[in-house]
């Protein structure tokens, strides 16, 4: 809601006696606005109460001028054509704020929140202007209250105003409007800054116009969405100024004295943001508030110990031939054939682990031959005598190796230093002793939340100003 | 002609439109203008990280995009040499190389175009801050394709991404989706403005040395209208000042269109901004494109 925002906004920027006139059209559809009978004659209006947190809601009401009624119907105009979609529709009717004497018109500052309807259209937003007609020695003296400020075909905020020159119109060339806008002026010490906030780009647009503010008078009244003195023709309205507006209105305000147009742009973020609260996040921060103090002490080497390495293996003695015989059975020789006889070694040696064998080749003599040899012929053999007969005898199988050698296993120890703290100082060593501390508290914070949304803020046309085929 | 409009469409609410998170908090990065001419022209470095320059700028001379390339740095007794391969400026950085170099402040904003690139006093030099990375083709790289080899070097950092996430210039001069340029087969994510027959496009092998393709990608929440009549409107609408212009493929100056919304129903060329009837013809109209009130 616009009325906290701006409320936060003033307060923030201004002393809260600045806001003389606050309109908030917001949640006003469908309300009972108040009526008024200012014309005479029975008719009643509508009346738009200036709100808080203007300094004195019993003053500068705006009276609903578009439409009177004998009754206190104003109410059925303003809730269903003027006051429609939480906005004041000045193309239905103007508002009318009397009584504003005492407003200064030469130093003030003023802002909108305002909307086409349709398209851009040429309006007056801000009508005070009066001409004076007065006639001293027959001469006619042309003078003026107040000044307008609206809005060209263009679609450029324009101030016309009249002087001791005469009339004039100032321009804002530079400055393009959206669909929806937060515009301004402010006037003061000779000098008109025409503004548009540009929420978007967080861009103040600002034209500064030389006005003499000393020629500036005072109007009793002025308009919201006409005027008593236009430039331009157009319908009269029901109190005689010129209508000519097709925008609404979300919000305006009238503010005493010039103000810059950062502060403006603050106030106006008010009127088209939410006030909201949250609670800012504790920070802490770690302070120290001392040491701790510890004695170091050397460190060395304050003994030994001896640890097995391992093992060591020697060989004590040579490899040695080894082996087995193992019996096969018998074979039959006749006498004189030629066999093994095999001999084993004693057990001593064989418990040593070392077997062996050895053999001794000999003639076969049968046992039964009786053991006389006589010869029988000549030839070498035959004169052996030996007879032709058989026996059996054992046969082996021979089985040969290496014997290994005798080892022995030697235990192997290293030695390992050991170390620890030695008695020696070697220095102090300091810890920090922290305690943390609140650095920034939790506090309740506040701002404006520009959570509305954008679309009517933004543009949608891009005219080229070159050449065109 | 070709009229290009890529607009910003900022966020749905007020403050979407200025959220970092949203990345849309980037209305100080459009249409800046350089400054300082010839040999000394500057750019604000205050709005981009760490002050570093470093591949951030699109910048245009006189409506021509020129590439930014990180230079190769030689260094020798009292004395730093900087060169560049195949962009037309660099700025040097501010980093830790920076400080060993002794970069100055006023140094790291200086823009530094290269020997070749044509400058005057009245040049006109506008830029935009970039964030996504400044991507180049020439063909001349591992002898490849001038639009494949700018395919890899984008998909090399962006391997999931659409042709219409970047604007496409050649020689400087922005590309439009269609024939030559595009969608390779229609599927396939390849610039299709190479020398391959698929492509079609302008860039053949003979005269493929010739040429320079660039890729930016786009910022947050933008997209291109394009057309042939030179208003465009748009129902999104966009955001004042975050837009960039092009005709045929040049960028025009941000004087060179307005920002409207709709229904500014008079615009006429020579007429004076005067109230009708009102006070003679004392006042010059003060531009061609002044209006009528």
């Amino acid at each position: 809601m616009s009325q906290s925002g701006i409320s936060y906004a003033l307060n923030r920027n201004l002393s809260s006696d600045r806001l003389l006139v606050f309109y908030d059209f917001s949640g006003m559809s469908g309300r009972h606005i108040g009526s008024t009978a200012p014309y005479g004659g029975g008719f009643n209006f509508g009346v738009i109460e200036n709100c808080d947190p203007s300094i004195n809601t019993g003053v500068y009401s705006g009276i609903v001028c578009g439409f009177g009624s004998s009754v206190a119907a104003g109410k059925d105009f303003t809730t269903g054509t003027f006051l429609k979609g939480n906005k004041a529709n000045l193309t239905g009717s103007n508002i009318r704020v009397t009584g504003t004497k005492d407003l200064p018109y030469s130093n003030c500052s003023v802002l909108f929140d305002l909307e086409f309807n349709n398209q851009v259209s040429d309006c007056i937003l801000f009508g005070s202007l009066e001409k004076t007609s007065d006639t001293v020695g027959g001469v006619t003296i042309t003078g003026s209250k107040g000044y307008n400020l609206g809005i060209t075909k263009r679609g450029q905020l324009f101030y016309q105003g009249f002087d001791n020159k005469g009339d004039f119109i100032y321009t804002a060339n530079s400055i393009e409007l959206a669909k929806r806008n937060v515009l301004g002026f402010s006037l003061s010490t000779d000098s008109l800054s025409l503004l548009r906030f540009d929420y978007l780009n967080h861009k103040i647009q600002k034209e500064q116009f030389f006005v003499n503010t000393s020629l500036v008078v005072d109007n009793t009244g002025f308009y919201l969405g006409g005027s008593p003195q236009y430039f331009r023709g157009g319908a009269y309205g029901s109190s005689g100024e010129f209508e000519t507006s097709d925008v609404s209105l979300n919000s305006f305000c009238f503010l005493s004295g010039g103000l810059s147009p950062s502060t403006l742009f603050s106030i106006g973020s008010g009127m088209i943001g939410d006030f909201s609260e949250s609670t800012t996040t504790e920070i802490t921060k770690r302070r120290i508030t001392g040491y701790n103090q510890t004695t170091v002490y050397k460190t060395g080497i304050t003994g030994y110990d001896y640890e097995d390495t391992g093992d060591l293996t020697i060989s004590t003695g040579r490899y040695m031939m080894t082996g087995n015989i193992i019996s096969n059975g018998t074979s039959t020789l006749e006498e004189g054939e030629n066999y093994f006889i095999y001999y084993t070694f004693d057990s001593a040696l064989s418990d040593s682990g070392v077997t062996s064998f050895n053999k001794r080749q000999i003639g076969y003599l049968h046992p039964d031959s009786g053991y006389q040899y006589l010869p029988t012929g000549e030839k070498a053999f035959s004169t052996l005598g030996l007879q032709n007969v058989e026996g059996a005898v054992d046969k082996y199988i021979e089985q040969q190796g290496l014997s290994g050698a005798g080892t022995i296993e030697v235990e192997m120890f290293g030695s390992r230093f050991q170390t620890g703290y030695l008695s020696e100082i070697s220095g102090v060593k300091q810890s920090p002793l922290y305690e943390t501390l609140i650095a920034t508290p939790s506090i309740p914070a506040s701002g404006i939340n520009l959570g509305g949304l954008a679309e009517n803020f933004k543009k949608n046309f891009v005219y080229y100003l070159g050449d065109r085929p | 002609m070709i009229y290009d409009v890529v607009i910003n469409t900022g966020g749905e609410s007020l403050s979407d439109c200025f959220s970092s998170g949203l990345g849309t908090d980037n209305y100080v990065y459009y249409n800046k203008k350089a400054q300082g001419a010839i040999d000394d022209i500057f750019f604000n470095n205050s709005v981009v990280e760490s002050n570093n320059g470093e591949l951030t700028l699109q910048l245009f001379l006189n409506s021509q995009c020129l590439l930014q390339e990180l230079p190769i740095t030689g260094w020798g007794a009292n004395k730093v040499a900087y060169e560049l391969d195949t962009g037309d400026f660099f700025v040097k950085a501010t980093g830790e190389q920076g400080v060993s170099l002794n970069i100055t402040a006023l140094d790291s904003a200086q823009i530094n175009f290269s020997p070749t690139t044509p400058l005057a006093y009245n040049d006109d030099i506008c830029y935009n801050i970039i964030t996504g990375g400044i991507f180049a083709g020439t063909g001349e790289v591992l002898k490849q394709d001038i639009g494949e080899e700018l395919t890899s070097g984008i998909s090399g950092k962006y391997p999931n991404i659409n042709f219409t996430d970047f604007d496409f210039f050649l020689n400087g001069q922005k590309l439009y989706s269609g024939d030559g340029v595009g969608l390779k087969a229609g599927t396939d994510y390849q610039i299709a403005f190479g020398t391959s027959t698929a492509a079609g496009g302008i860039v053949t092998n003979i005269n493929e040395t010739g040429f320079k393709a660039t890729a930016y990608k786009k910022n947050n929440r933008t997209h291109s209208i394009t057309g042939v009549t030179p208003d465009i409107s748009t129902e999104t609408g966009f955001i004042e000042g975050r837009n960039n212009y092009y005709i045929n493929g040049l960028q025009e100056s941000q004087s060179g269109y307005l920002e409207l919304y709709t229904g500014v129903t008079i615009f006429k060329t020579g007429v004076g901004c005067l109230p009708s009837g009102g006070f003679g013809n004392s006042k010059t109209p003060k531009t061609k494109n002044t209006i009528e009130l």
